[in-house]
């Protein structure tokens, strides 16, 4: 009823009173490093409407995105960011802090809170100062976290990460509970499934992303199989 | 009482370069030949492209020691794989440059492609001619040597204060053009590596400079086929060739 949503919406229709986005993110900050993981499934109201939809974007080099609620709002949100980002290093001469990537799409949703753009959103990355990483609401609310989880996955997300999280956690073993989690959330519950994407950004290589090749242990660990 | 003989004065020649809208019977329009001049006596920039890339080079004088030596304000970047370099006033050309840079983003917005060197230039070109035709507003004092690889491949353009948009393979504007030009005329070769492009760059920048004074310096750009990334090249970097043609000059 919305066009395509990360998003499952279990109540009547057209009732807003939960926003709840059908979708699994996870955020994680660990030494100079920022890490992603996402499920892939893309809902129209109990549709599923896609099962390779990418939720986890990089903003440029040094910063990424995550995406949960209605598809459109969020692609132009990022399309807006990364405009705004190449502008000012094109004019500046300087990679923008990701403290002033966050600000800036507060700002826009916050500018837009009277017709909002309906999305939660990750914004994470490493600049000059080491690893940040900010949950934001569709309004433009904006908190610093070391962990986020949002969307409809979010507690059972939440009950893996935080059992394990730490924030000298290495790399690999990071990207290992962030793999995890989404997994979790992925059997149990509906909004989330299909597949998982991991993305990180390090602070000497910058944006990447796991092959399929790299996810296949994971997936084998975690899934008990491989997503076609 | 009108004097006639001050009045036709004002006829034959003053009042037809007081507004830049305003044709004189000569068909000319003087306040634009006018700012065409303060790019003539601007100082130098130039640029050339070679098959491997574009290289953009101006000089910059530094009028007092107490200036800082890291900053320049001739030579600009307008996206990952465009860049400007200007003669005139400067103010004027930070003016035009900001405005591609936002309409190059906006190009990114709306088409998902990297924008072309020439759509750069034309908007640059169309923005110069709006202040050559509107009431209330002089020309820009600047014209812009806008360079850049795109999926065509490198590409040079020049826009002048007319509105007037060229492309070139190689080209100079400000005082020290002509020279240059001729040095082009004689020694341009596309066919050559990025290298002996900045090479020549350098070497024409050095011979079109009457005498060298303290402050002289060189800044230049290249934006490699390779990468399609506009690289400011560092002054240690150029420190080398550019003792050899100094010293020449010198002799």
């Amino acid at each position: 009823m919305h066009g395509l949503v990360f998003d499952l919406l279990p109540t009547e229709a057209g009732d807003h009173r939960f926003l709840k986005t059908g979708t699994t993110t996870v955020g994680m900050v660990v030494r100079d490093a920022v890490i992603f993981a996402t499920d892939t499934r893309v809902t129209s109201g109990f549709f599923v409407a896609h099962r390779k939809g990418k939720k986890v974007h990089p903003l440029s080099s040094h910063a990424a995105i995550t995406i949960a609620g209605r598809v459109a709002d969020a692609q132009t949100l990022i399309e807006l960011l990364r405009a705004n980002i190449n502008l000012y290093q094109v004019s500046r001469g300087l990679k923008m802090p990701i403290p002033t990537i966050a600000r800036l799409a507060s700002s826009f949703m916050f500018n837009s809170r009277f017709f909002p753009y309906y999305a939660q959103l990750i914004i994470g990355g490493v600049d000059s100062e080491g690893p940040h990483l900010y949950n934001l609401d569709p309004f433009g609310s904006i908190t610093e976290e070391y962990l986020i989880a949002t969307g409809s996955g979010s507690p059972v997300a939440y009950g893996v990460l935080e059992s394990e999280y730490k924030t000298d956690l290495p790399f690999e073993d990071a990207v290992k509970l962030s793999f995890r989690a989404v997994a979790a959330s992925i059997k149990r519950d509906a909004g989330s499934g299909d597949s998982i994407d991991v993305a990180y950004v390090r602070k000497d290589s910058g944006y990447g992303e796991l092959s399929v090749d790299e996810k296949a242990p994971l997936y084998n660990l975690y899934l008990k199989y491989i997503p076609t | 009482m009108i004097e006639a003989s001050g009045d036709m004065a004002l006829g034959m020649t003053g009042a037809y370069d007081r507004a830049i809208t305003v044709f004189s019977p000569q068909g000319r329009l003087y306040q634009v030949e006018y700012a065409l001049e303060t790019v003539r006596s601007g100082s130098t920039a130039l640029s050339l492209i070679t098959d491997s890339g574009v290289v953009l080079a101006v000089e910059e004088r530094m009028h007092t020691k107490l200036q800082s030596p890291d900053f320049s304000w001739k030579i600009f970047q307008i996206d990952d794989h465009i860049g400007a370099a200007t003669a005139g006033l400067n103010s004027d050309a930070r003016v035009l440059v900001d405005n591609a840079r936002i309409y190059s983003q906006t190009l990114r917005l709306s088409y998902d492609e990297e924008p072309s060197v020439e759509a750069i230039a034309r908007r640059v070109g169309d923005i110069m001619q709006l202040y050559t035709q509107h009431a209330g507003v002089r020309p820009f004092g600047t014209a812009l040597l806008v360079g850049g690889v795109d999926r065509t491949g490198p590409r040079l353009f020049y826009a002048e204060p007319s509105g007037l948009v060229l492309e070139y393979n190689a080209w100079a504007i400000g005082r020290g053009a002509e020279k240059v030009r001729e040095i082009f005329e004689n020694e341009y070769s596309r066919s050559v590596s990025l290298d002996d492009g900045v090479k020549l760059a350098l070497k024409s920048l050095v011979a079109s400079v009457d005498k060298i004074e303290e402050g002289w310096t060189v800044r230049l750009v290249t934006i490699p086929v390779a990468t399609r990334k506009y690289t400011m090249v560092e002054a240690r970097a150029l420190q080398p060739l550019l003792e050899g043609l100094l010293k020449e000059k010198k002799q």
